[in-house]
């Protein structure tokens, strides 16, 4: 009896001191026991009633889905040069309009359906493009840098409204395409989202 | 014994507090070391201590010294940390009960158990002061922003005025079935001539600025959102030309010439000067009971503004102006404290009857002596509580904004009453933006930013 006693106890004095020892978590695996976890990137994010990446993910999704489906890219008869320019942020929050377009950049990319150009920055829209095209002319290189058939564009709206129970915020997130020769709006569409967050009546 | 749970809560304030306003620096220790010498050791001690980081003023003060630094990036993180705070109380829940204790705490014992949220002209100059810092670091969209959340927060500032307004109300009446009279300010009162001053009934009201208007305006032109926002500029300088007449002196042009108009550029100089006037509670104290015990009314007072200047006058080798002062931040204290003040007076007699209650009941029970301890330790418990009730103490107390043309590559000349600054124009920009901060006389910073 006194030997089963002493083996268990032998047992579980070893497991405790390996048990401190060894990394935890298995290989490979750092930083076990921290409240970090990895979620699920395309959950539905309500943590707040601000612009956030379930907003960013459905913008881009429709209007990507949109600009595709559109003449002026599905039934282009040579693969159209495209170039995005910024997406204006209209709204109250500090917006990384970046994102919107580099998720819409490369959800056009990865269909195969357009082409594009690398970002000229600082430029005033349009009219920028039309003297980009102009003043490189003398360089068959540059020219095709220059040389877009398309520009994206857009705006992030937002309107704010709130009584002393509810709070709803409306973002409206527009694109166009434009044909920078010609100024024409060959395409536009509009992602619009409605958050509506209300007060508890009684609370700390 | 029925003056006991008074007595408990009194103690319980009187003792929290001592833990609870452990402030490195007091209100005049933040103020009055602002020169050249004692700024960068009051800036490092204000970021260190985070005994009030809970507090919307801490953030505030600190976020204004930070940009008065040139740390344009780490005032907007305090600016957001200032937003965060306002942000939690504007969304407590309908019946909030920090906002009822807050409530009864300052209706019982004191104006300095109520947590500072600050008034409607500080949390619109708060998100100006930050589109200031997004302009310094070229991002005149995220200045954009601001603006446009400048123009948001004043919808909550005035759903609080109209419910003090209603509180005032029945406070009033408390008191007058009191039989007290709250309809005159006490004679003694310091502030009681400078709210009836003609430039402060002037004011169209507490919280809109013609300086923040005239800013957004400019941001708007520069940030190129004017069209996309449905002529916000416009609207923005239609605003400020309505709070002051005088904005119109801000915007200056040269003569349309041939041979100056492709070497012209735009100028913007905004000015900050100063330090706007600080919260106090002044206590005006007064004899019950034949002078055996007192009593006080406790008033939101303020003290005046510091380092500030009368004139500022601008000059280049074709013009001379003199932008006119368009943020009056004192004048909109004191027009803030005389709209609310008929509200706070009824409180604060609300305050006085029910202390005086209870150092009559301590001198009923223990004679003349005990009545002047409850009277004293009421006095004294209060002032220490009061004393941790403080605004942004640190706030630019005048602005001047000045849009002009000028030559490329020409000097600049500013005077700052008698202090000269000059600096030399970009060759190759179409404008620029000069931030000129005037702590003091000797601390004075010009930051600029080109586009």
């Amino acid at each position: 009896m006194k030997t089963i006693v002493n083996i268990s106890i032998s047992i579980t004095l070893a497991t405790i001191l390996f048990s401190g020892c060894a990394p935890k978590g298995g290989a490979g695996m750092v930083g076990y026991d921290s409240n970090v976890k990895y979620g699920d990137a395309k959950a539905v994010e309500t943590v707040t009633a601000d612009f956030g990446s379930t907003d960013l993910q459905a913008t881009a999704e429709s209007l990507t889905q949109s600009l595709l489906e559109s003449r002026y890219i599905a039934k282009a008869p040579q693969t159209p040069k495209v170039r995005l320019r910024s997406v204006n942020n209209l709204t109250y929050e500090h917006i990384d309009t970046k994102a919107i377009t580099d998720k819409i950049r490369i959800k056009l990319l990865k269909s195969g359906q357009v082409r594009f150009l690398a970002d000229t920055a600082n430029l005033n829209q349009v009219q920028d493009e039309r003297e980009l095209t102009a003043s490189a002319t003398a360089n068959k290189g540059n020219k095709a840098m220059a040389d877009s058939d398309y520009i994206i564009t857009g705006n992030v709206r937002s309107i704010k409204k709130a009584n002393d129970d509810v709070k709803d915020v409306y973002y409206n997130v527009s694109l166009e395409l434009v044909n920078p020769q010609s100024g024409e709006i060959v395409w536009a569409d509009e992602k619009e989202i409605r958050k509506v967050t209300s007060k508890s009546s009684v609370g700390w | 014994m029925k003056y006991f749970p008074l007595k408990v809560a009194f103690g319980i304030t009187f003792f929290s507090s001592f833990f609870l306003h452990a402030t490195v620096l007091t209100s005049d220790q933040l103020r009055s070391h602002l020169s050249i010498n004692n700024f960068p050791t009051t800036l490092t001690t204000l970021s260190a201590d985070k005994s009030d980081n809970n507090k919307f003023w801490y953030w505030l003060n600190l976020a204004r010294l930070q940009q008065a630094n040139g740390d344009f990036t780490t005032s907007i993180q305090s600016f957001e940390a200032a937003y965060a705070i306002l942000d939690e109380y504007e969304n407590r829940a309908t019946i909030s009960l920090r906002n009822v204790g807050a409530f009864i705490g300052s209706t019982l014992m004191s104006k300095g158990s109520e947590s500072y949220y600050g008034k409607g002209y500080e949390r619109t100059l708060m998100h100006t002061l930050n589109a200031l810092n997004y302009m310094m670091l070229s991002d005149f969209e995220g200045a954009a922003v601001e603006m446009r959340r400048m123009e948001q927060r004043q919808e909550f500032w005035l759903k609080e005025s109209e419910a003090k307004i209603k509180e005032a109300s029945e406070e009033k009446e408390k008191a007058r079935r009191q039989g007290n009279d709250t309809t005159g300010i006490p004679a003694n009162y310091s502030l009681a001539a400078m709210l009836e001053d003609q430039d402060v009934r002037a004011l169209t009201n507490n919280y809109q600025d013609p300086f923040s208007y005239a800013l957004s305006s400019i941001i708007m032109d520069i940030s190129d959102q004017g069209a996309a926002s449905g002529n916000s500029g416009e609207i923005s300088l239609k605003r400020a030309l309505a709070l002051n007449p005088d904005v119109s002196k801000a915007f200056a042009s040269l003569p349309n010439s041939a041979s100056i108009q492709n070497n012209k550029m735009n100028v913007t100089i905004i000015v900050l000067t100063g330090e706007a006037p600080a919260l106090k509670i002044e206590k005006i104290r007064f004899p019950i009971l034949h002078g055996a015990v007192y009593s006080s009314i406790d008033l939101p007072s303020y003290t005046s503004p510091s380092n500030d200047i009368s004139n500022v006058t601008i000059q280049t080798d074709k013009l001379q102006l003199q932008p006119p002062r368009l943020l009056k931040a004192d004048l909109m204290a004191y027009k803030t404290l005389k709209d609310e003040l008929p509200g706070e007076l009824a409180k604060s007699v609300v305050r006085a009857t029910t202390k005086a209650i209870a150092a009559k009941q301590a001198s009923d029970h223990f004679g003349n002596l005990g009545g002047l301890v409850a009277s004293l330790l009421f006095d004294v418990g209060s002032s220490y509580v009061d004393s941790g009730f403080r605004n942004w103490e640190v706030m630019p107390n005048s602005g001047y904004i000045s849009k002009f043309e000028a030559i490329k590559n020409s000097t600049v000349t500013v005077k700052l009453n008698n202090t000269k600054e000059s600096f030399v124009l970009p060759s190759d920009k179409k404008g620029t933006i000069v931030l000129i901060t005037y702590l003091t006389p000797d601390n004075i910073r010009i930051d600029h930013v080109t586009y």
